[in-house]
């Protein structure tokens, strides 16, 4: 209805002249056409409206991610579900003693039974990332005096019965020994089965 | 009664918000929430033993190599109390303990005693850190590990000034905030957490506590726990076997 009298209305040029003609001049079509007119704006309101409410949820349909919502409580699990599992699906970086002993019978065995029983290879070997087959990738190896030092130094907030040494020098001359150049605590010590 | 439009619009208003509410409450909730939704259990707990932690830092490197935690940042970190015979605390973590300790510098005749306290996300049971998050992007997982959703977050960083144990920091890289995940990855792959997996002494301990095989329902019956900082009621599952009252 309201197509059809805007139509009307520009074809009559919409003068004062042709306005007042249409006043006064009604057939049953142009009766029917006023009622409409009476709830015109109810119409339009309500075509507005509806456009809003459509609107509002094709913008939420697009801004809210999927999976998003209420898992279970408002305060505490108000997020996006798949975020859970995308976060469990990231590979797992260290893998453990088991999976080196396939390659490394010999370390692995050794440390078995000894004071070292309880550390982990890549504790001190490092993460084993890339490290596979023919080792693309190096584990690290240090020998170093402060590798063994980090955990075995002397420090007052260690546990006291944690074997801990006070200095290198200190406990070489304590086992009667003379500290040579180049001689590491692994001179002495198999890191894999030190006493 | 009186038909003006000004207040018709009005009505009209009221009824537009209130049918507006009634959907977004009622009927558009359900779909939204998935059919994953849960009630929380909080599953999990995590034990340090600070009697037994030498301050070796194994388990803040491995944690960086695991998660790659920024340099500079740490999900994962010790700190040294040395407690005075004056009662004077100190507190030092260089590196956040990741490179060890070096020895102390007081005149051991002073020093009551000292000790190690290794630190991570607390992965509260009523965590400030999820509350306060205005876009849905930090959470209690069902089974009760707090994470962050990397994408969601927009990194205002309010979660990291509600968390009593600045446990959470701005990752650098990817500008949204960050912390530790209890090692979500591998706890869901059958694994334990990196730092759990490489403490030297055992000073760590991760599992559920319905196992009652398990080592940490063992020390939950063997061992008088504590969890840091309970007067902020947030509830942390992780529990500290030897904590001195001078702890924060
Ligand atoms: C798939 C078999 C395989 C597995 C699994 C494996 N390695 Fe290796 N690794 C090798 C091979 C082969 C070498 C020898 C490479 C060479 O000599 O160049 C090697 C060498 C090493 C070295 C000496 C590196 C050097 O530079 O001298 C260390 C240390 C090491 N591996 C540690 C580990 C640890 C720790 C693990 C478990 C986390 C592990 N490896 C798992 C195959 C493996
Ligand atoms: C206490 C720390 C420590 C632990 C735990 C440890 N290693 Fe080592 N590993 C070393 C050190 C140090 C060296 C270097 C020895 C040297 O320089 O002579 C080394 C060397 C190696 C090498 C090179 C070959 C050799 O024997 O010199 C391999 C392979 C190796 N380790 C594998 C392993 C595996 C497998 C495990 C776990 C079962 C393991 N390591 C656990 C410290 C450790
Ligand atoms: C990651 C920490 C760590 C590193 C690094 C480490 N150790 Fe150990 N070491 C231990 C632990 C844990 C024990 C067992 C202590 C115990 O039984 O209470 C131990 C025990 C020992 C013992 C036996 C002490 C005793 O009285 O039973 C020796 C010897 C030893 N380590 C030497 C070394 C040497 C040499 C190195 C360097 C290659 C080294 N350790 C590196 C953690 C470490
Ligand atoms: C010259 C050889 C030699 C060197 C080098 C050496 N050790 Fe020892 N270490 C020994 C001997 C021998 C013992 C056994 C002492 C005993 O049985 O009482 C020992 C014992 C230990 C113990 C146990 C001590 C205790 O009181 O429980 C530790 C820990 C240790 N060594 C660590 C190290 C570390 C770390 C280094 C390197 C900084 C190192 N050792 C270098 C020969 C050596």
């Amino acid at each position: 209805m309201i197509f059809d009298n805007a139509t009307r209305q520009t074809n009559q040029n919409n003068t004062p002249a042709a306005y007042t003609k249409r006043q006064t001049y009604r057939t049953r079509h142009e009766e029917e056409a006023s009622f409409m007119k009476a709830y015109d704006h109810i119409i339009r309101f309500a075509l507005l409206i509806t456009a809003v409410i459509a609107g509002f949820f094709i913008i939420r349909a697009r801004l809210v991610p999927e999976s998003f919502g209420v898992q279970g409580s408002y305060s505490y699990a108000f997020y996006r579900a798949d975020s859970a599992d995308e976060q469990a699906a990231l590979p797992a970086v260290h893998q453990g003693s088991a999976h080196c002993s396939a390659c490394h019978a010999p370390q692995a065995s050794l440390r078995q039974t000894n004071a070292h029983a309880g550390l982990e290879c890549e504790t001190c070997h490092g993460s084993f990332k890339a490290h596979n087959n023919n080792t693309k990738e190096r584990m690290a190896v240090s020998g170093s005096v402060d590798a063994c030092m980090l955990c075995h130094a002397a420090l007052t907030a260690r546990p006291a019965q944690f074997p801990q040494i006070d200095s290198f020098s200190a406990h070489v001359a304590q086992q009667n020994e003379t500290l040579l150049p180049g001689m590491t605590c692994v001179t002495c010590h198999d890191p894999h089965a030190p006493m | 009664m009186k038909h003006d439009r000004r207040e018709f619009i009005k009505k009209a208003g009221w009824t537009f918000i209130g049918s507006g509410l009634y959907i977004n409450l009622f009927s558009a909730g359900p779909a939204l929430a998935g059919s994953r939704s849960s009630a929380l259990k909080n599953l999990y707990a995590f034990i340090v033993n600070t009697e037994t932690c030498i301050g070796c830092g194994k388990c803040a490197a491995a944690c960086r190599a695991e998660n790659s935690v920024p340099d500079g940042n740490y999900r994962t970190w010790i700190e040294r109390y040395t407690i005075m015979h004056s009662g004077s605390v100190e507190v030092d973590s260089p590196h956040g303990g990741e490179k060890g300790f070096t020895p102390l510098s007081f005149n051991p005749a002073d020093i009551r005693k000292s000790f190690f306290v290794p630190k991570l996300c607390n992965h509260c049971k009523k965590p400030n850190c999820v509350q306060v998050c205005p876009v849905g992007a930090t959470y209690v997982s069902p089974e009760g590990f707090v994470l962050v959703d990397e994408k969601r977050c927009v990194g205002c960083s309010y979660c990291m000034q509600a968390c009593p144990y600045s446990a959470r920091f701005m990752n650098p890289v990817t500008h949204t905030a960050d912390k530790c995940t209890w090692c979500y990855h591998r706890i869901r792959q059958g694994k334990t957490t990196a730092c759990v997996q490489v403490c030297p002494v055992g000073a760590r301990l991760f599992g559920r506590v319905d196992d009652t095989d398990g080592p940490v329902a063992q020390l939950l019956k063997a061992k008088r726990l504590q969890v840091l900082k309970p007067e902020t009621g947030n509830e942390p599952m992780v529990l500290y076997v030897g904590l001195d009252k001078e702890v924060h």
